[in-house]
């Protein structure tokens, strides 16, 4: 058992390591050992960023269950919620941070902020979110679910959890410039969306540790992963519903954007989650758990990367001189560390947690 | 105060590209980088074709996306109307680059003017290096800096934030013309006050009727096209073959 954690945490380090290098080089070099360029701008550190954000939003609303709403069966499971959400949200800090090509410049943030921009409000409401889990799990490791700054904190991750996805979308959604993202559409999908990651990665977390415990399948956080299965079933629903409505508006009209648009064929992948779940047997099974947790987190993702490159694949005004009508991405290796220093750092957090901190049910 | 503008005659433009090449001079602008552009457009099947040609820059927007969505100020609007931009402020989130809905923004992916900044001999023994020429002159980072872009605005910008067309503001607070107005073999380009009725400015967009860049998305560009060149011509008939 000791040589296989020391192995994940050796694993851990060589990706953290390989990651930092990245980050030398990013900052030595600059941005074109990513594979960006003037069109296709944001690429897989966005498309990371995005997914670790609208994740750490979910497990925040979950979160809220408990802490908030008073929701008794997952009281038990509330550190670990927020503890992942702490992780998740430094992993999409992480991922914007290298994204960034100026990190040195970051200060004008807070010396000069615009605030009609959605990058500054979601920059805002996400420094929020990490600051409020901190304080919430502070507290709720100190035992104290009931002072006031222990609610505030509790009410604060509720309101950031539930605001950052929308802006979040709003940053794609108010791009006259690009009729894929233009709309109120994309602030909401990344609501729902944020409530099937959170959802996703509470069930593949609390199913992956218990199976490395060899934990049994009973008790309450049997119940617990049985009922987030319910809940995600529902929220898969919604979120298939909601590409459904998607593809079928856009291929109604006739804007050449949207002949490059999502492949939103990807989301048929979510059917699978959404079926395995439908059954009892297999939404009480951890292997169910785990691959419908992986299968939804594994297409949302393709789902997110899909829809930022429909939007920037056709080139605008004079950067269509010398360039093909619709262009295509690859990621550069460098881009690929870059999403593996965030995963990495994710789950040494996740890692050191379960070790050394008290995150085990508790009677309440 | 005036609000600047620039009339772009399209009868008179030939296409020399004379305004991108000033422009890099002028702004030292670097490789991958159009401050001043084109866009082209080939219609028609051979032997029925026709060849357009539409200078671009960026659009000094009265309401600029790229100005709104920024989030530190970094791209802001001067009282005139130009749309500027602050490389110190600016921390390389190409949020509008992604706004910009005429592709006029760029970003410095690597360090700038990277060509120049080699050692090595073109050809061994015969050639110098591209850094002994930028030494030979006494510039900083291309052998055709021009310290006077200095005076408003980082005279090179870094590797890591974005860089556009600021209508030579440098110039134009000294009275003088945007560079690209200025080295237009044919004037196509004319430049002024959009808010004075007697400029040349309102004059032509009084006497022609102009269009913008995709105006229907409510920007408000400042950069307005007359006229076109077309000296075909055809016969008179009633559309039979």
């Amino acid at each position: 058992m000791k040589a296989r954690y020391i192995a994940w945490l050796g694993l851990l380090g060589a990706a953290i390591l390989a990651g930092l290098f990245t980050a030398f080089r990013l900052f030595t070099e600059g941005h074109e050992i990513f594979n960006a360029n003037d069109v296709v701008i944001w690429t897989l550190p966005i498309g990371a960023y995005v997914f670790f954000a609208l994740t750490s939003s979910g497990l925040g609303l979950l979160s809220a269950l408990p802490l908030l709403f008073g929701d008794k069966l997952y009281q038990s499971a509330a550190k670990r919620i927020v503890m992942l959400g702490i992780a998740t949200l430094l992993a999409a800090f992480i991922s914007i941070g290298l994204e960034l090509g100026s990190l040195n410049h970051i200060l004008y943030i807070f010396l000069s902020p615009n605030f009609a921009s959605p990058i500054q409000i979601m920059g805002f409401i996400y420094s929020a979110e990490l600051v409020c889990l901190l304080v919430k799990f502070w507290r709720m490791m100190a035992g104290d679910l009931d002072s006031w700054l222990s609610k505030l904190a509790g009410l604060g991750s509720f309101v950031t959890a539930l605001f950052g996805p929308l802006v979040l979308g709003s940053v794609f959604g108010i791009t006259e410039a690009r009729p894929t993202f233009f709309g109120s559409f994309l602030p909401i999908l990344s609501l729902v969306i944020a409530v099937v990651s959170g959802l996703a990665a509470f069930l593949l977390y609390s199913a992956v540790v218990h199976l490395l415990r060899g934990q049994s399948g009973q008790g309450v956080a049997q119940e617990q992963t049985a009922d987030a299965g319910k809940k995600l079933v529902f929220s898969l629903f919604i979120t298939l519903l909601f590409y459904l409505l998607w593809a079928v508006y856009r291929a109604g009209t006739s804007l050449p954007e949207f002949a490059t648009d999502a492949n939103f064929s990807l989301a048929l992948i979510l059917l699978a989650p959404f079926l395995m779940m439908l059954v009892p047997s297999l939404r009480a099974a951890r292997w169910g758990q785990v691959v419908a947790g992986v299968v939804t987190l594994g297409s949302i993702f393709a789902l997110h990367m899909s829809v930022i490159l429909a939007g920037q694949v056709r080139p605008m005004g004079p950067k269509a001189e010398g360039m093909p009508a619709v262009l295509s991405y690859t990621p550069s290796l460098w881009e690929y560390l870059v999403l593996v220093l965030s995963l990495a750092v994710l789950l040494l957090v996740a890692t050191l947690a379960e070790r050394y901190l008290r995150l085990e049910p508790q009677t309440s | 105060m005036p609000r600047y503008a620039m009339v772009i005659d399209l009868q008179r433009c030939v296409g020399c590209g004379a305004c991108s090449i000033a422009c890099r001079n002028e702004n030292n602008v670097s490789e991958g980088v159009y401050w001043s552009n084109k866009i082209t457009e080939t219609a028609g099947t051979f032997p029925n074709v026709r060849y357009h040609y539409i200078p671009t820059l960026c659009n000094h927007c009265q309401n600029a996306p790229c100005v709104r969505g920024c989030p530190t100020r970094a791209m802001h609007k001067l009282p005139n109307g130009i749309t500027m931009h602050d490389p110190d402020k600016c921390i390389g989130c190409k949020y509008c680059m992604f706004n910009c809905p005429y592709g006029v923004i760029y970003f410095n992916w690597g360090k700038p003017h990277k060509f120049w900044r080699e050692e090595q001999e073109l050809i061994k023994g015969c050639t110098s290096s591209p850094a002994a020429e930028v030494k030979a002159v006494d510039g900083k980072g291309t052998p055709y800096y021009n310290p006077a872009r200095a005076e408003t605005y980082a005279a090179i910008r870094p590797k890591g934030v974005v860089e556009k067309c600021t209508f030579c503001d440098h110039r134009v607070k000294k009275g003088d013309l945007p560079y690209c107005v200025e080295a237009c073999p044919a004037n196509a380009r004319i430049f002024g006050d959009i808010q004075n009725p007697n400029s040349e400015v309102s004059r032509l967009l009084g006497k022609y009727r102009p269009f913008r860049l995709r105006e229907n998305i409510g920007t408000e560009p400042h950069v307005f096209y007359i006229r076109g060149f077309n000296s075909a011509r055809y016969g008179s008939t009633k559309g039979a073959a």
